[in-house]
């Protein structure tokens, strides 16, 4: 196994006193550590203490070996990237110029890049999937788009270690999962490592190598599997109108089930937005009764009635 | 336009602009006459020259110190008066011109250094005042908000002595808020180019951490910029270069708000460090046109203030107009 890119020792986070038991963990090259917790967990003060914005209690911080608690901030920026949930103000500067701000900690502010470092940017722009946008401006892009160019000028910075709190929190579903793609890919191909703060609990399990799990002043990291059964994690997020449903693998409004009523499917994606509509309308569905409502050929059938949608089968079903 | 080209044009423009305003002016000697005429060469050398060369000076400060502003707040309608140091200089010429008599010194009043030195103490107590807060207040919209309460309170004081104040003496004060970048000595020009070229340099070392803030001061803390210092810097540069213009040639208006915004719609240019140098030499051109044109009306020259403002407003409205998206 590698040796550690980070290792957190017994570090104590928080502003005046501690929000959280101390923390230890390891991590090495290439992976992809996914951060998890509710709101107010520490998830964002862990993130903030580990890239020096908020001063650490006490504990100590590792990087390759080195306690960084000297270092100057830009060393820390040869060896942190972060990328955070979104930017407070979008310049009007071309996407390229924006992407070698990366390049900040290695220079001046005045000379002129050069043919690595152009090199480097064109690489990172290619990475992520962006190279048609790079003479756009900023002020042009998405917030999806926007996000991977921030993510572009994280691997120009030439980090070992990228830190990202909540990526996608502002981004639709599509590009949430792209950039979990995209992280878990770099991850493999480059060898850098990843840490994600994130509330998409179920991609950071799918995705990442490690889990940290921060709950009620609490820390855990473990395989991701484990720790979500050990420390029932889906349970711990479940309330009382949404629950986790480990037969389907996702969270559900919990609907008091009021009525029963038979069901036979078949299969289709027609039987599954009918089953979704019963259940929402509190009905517990069984397999062996005599009023059985079957999906045939896209139609709905109940006893001797055929509906062709799912609105028309609810009316006759509230006015029966 | 290519940033080369750009400069190219601006410096052709400039150079041509100074032999105008070296050669032109109310009495009627032009700039070959100082070989042959010794009166021609002591009114060039010693009242021409002077002039273009403070011209040029705030043509430096003021725009420097509103784009350095204007980054800091990430706000367009920043500019030196910003901070409040514009009005607590005024406040400094005003307490010398209402209260030398009052409080016994109207001697030194004569002295011709008398309005540089109040106003540079009142540039400097504002910038006192700054530097105390932005020691406290992390946020820059709080600064600002500082900077216009010096300036309401420094207000509230000139009008406060102008009230009670004799009607010559109001004139005198009037005068000096006119603007005018006649008379200065040449020891005068000295410190005043001293002034301008401290605030420069220390205004160079803030160009990395602009760059690095455009991302907001989280991100640019994570690329290595030191977010205090660079605020201490763009704070003290700028109050150095306004003290400078304000305490030599008066509180001028529009060109440090106008110039950068000018430059960014007109050179479409993103970069910190091509903003910086446009905004240098557009400063100068802007500065020495004004400063001929006031020359051109045939019963004497107008005050500079009134140009800038006269010329200024509709600049900045066409600029409004034509508003991009390479605006702040």
């Amino acid at each position: 196994m590698n040796s550690p890119i980070l290792h957190i020792q017994n570090l104590c986070i928080g502003y005046t006193q501690s929000i959280c038991n101390p923390i230890s963990a390891t991590v090495r090259k290439g992976e992809f550590i996914g951060l998890a917790g509710k709101n107010g967990a520490g998830k964002s003060t862990l993130i903030k203490t580990l890239i020096g914005i908020q001063p650490s209690l006490s504990g100590e911080i590792y990087i390759k070996g080195e306690n960084i608690q000297n270092w100057n901030h830009i060393k820390r920026a040869k060896e942190i990237a972060v990328v955070f949930s979104r930017l407070d103000h979008v310049p009007a500067i071309p996407v390229q110029e924006l992407v070698v701000l990366g390049r900040l900690p290695y220079g001046n502010g005045f000379s002129k890049l050069n043919s690595y470092e152009l090199n480097l940017m064109d690489e990172s722009l290619d990475a992520v999937g962006i190279s048609h946008l790079k003479n756009k401006l900023a002020t042009e892009l998405s917030d999806g788009q926007l996000q991977m160019v921030m993510i572009a000028r994280a691997l120009v910075q030439e980090t070992d270690l990228i830190l990202m709190d909540e990526p996608t929190s502002h981004l639709d579903i599509e590009n949430q999962f792209k950039i979990f793609e995209l992280v878990d890919n770099l991850a493999s191909k480059t060898g850098k490592t990843f840490i994600v703060a994130s509330h998409q609990i179920e991609l950071l399990i799918q995705n990442s190598t490690q889990l940290w799990w921060m709950n009620q002043g609490e820390f855990h990291a473990g395989f991701p599997e484990q720790i979500a059964y050990e420390q029932e994690i889906f349970d711990q997020l479940s309330q009382n109108s949404i629950r986790f449903n480990y037969q389907t693998g996702n969270f559900q409004f919990h609907y008091p089930k009021l009525k029963t009523i038979g069901w036979k499917g078949d299969g289709s994606k027609f039987a599954f937005w009918t089953k979704k509509a019963l259940e929402r309308c509190g009905y517990d569905l069984i397999s062996n009764s005599d009023q059985e409502i079957q999906i045939i050929n896209n139609q709905i059938r109940l006893n001797h009635h055929t509906f062709e949608t799912i609105e028309k089968l609810m009316n006759f079903l509230e006015e029966n | 336009m290519k940033f080369s080209v750009s400069i190219l044009i601006l410096l052709v423009l400039i150079l041509g602009l100074t032999f105008l305003n070296l050669n032109v002016g109310n009495a009627k000697v032009s700039l070959q006459d100082i070989w042959t005429n010794e009166s021609a060469y002591k009114l060039i050398v010693d009242f021409r020259l002077p002039k273009t060369i403070a011209c040029i000076l705030t043509g430096i400060a003021l725009p420097i110190s509103g784009l350095l502003l204007q980054e800091l707040f990430r706000n367009p309608l920043a500019d030196p008066s910003v901070l409040g140091i514009t009005s607590a200089s005024g406040f400094g010429v005003a307490f010398l011109i209402f209260m030398a008599s009052v409080l016994g010194f109207s001697s030194f009043f004569h002295y011709p250094w008398a309005l540089s030195i109040a106003s540079f103490l009142g540039a400097f107590l504002g910038l006192g005042i700054i530097v105390f807060f932005s020691a406290k207040i992390q946020s820059t919209a709080g600064l600002i908000i500082i900077g216009m309460m010096i300036a309401g309170f420094s207000s509230a004081l000139i009008g406060m002595m102008q009230f009670f104040a004799p009607s010559e003496k109001i004139k005198t004060y009037l005068m000096w808020t006119f603007g005018a970048f006649t008379g200065l000595s040449w020891s005068q020009i000295s410190v005043f180019t001293l002034m301008v070229l401290a605030g420069l340099i220390l205004s160079l070392f803030t160009l990395k951490g602009i760059s690095g803030m455009r991302l907001g001061e989280s991100y640019a803390h994570t690329m290595g910029i030191n977010i205090k210092q660079t605020r201490w810097l763009i704070l003290i540069s700028s109050a150095i270069l306004t003290a400078g213009a304000t305490a030599f040639v008066g509180p001028i208006a529009f060109i440090g708000l106008a110039i950068p915004h000018i430059c960014r719609i007109i050179f479409k240019k993103t970069k910190v460090v091509e903003l910086y140098v446009l905004v240098i030499l557009m400063g100068i051109l802007s500065m020495l046109l004004f400063a001929w044109f006031s020359q051109i009306f045939p019963n004497g020259s107008l005050p500079i203030n009134i140009i800038t403002s006269l010329i200024g407003a509709p600049i900045v409205m066409s600029v409004i107009l034509k508003r991009n998206q390479y605006s702040i």
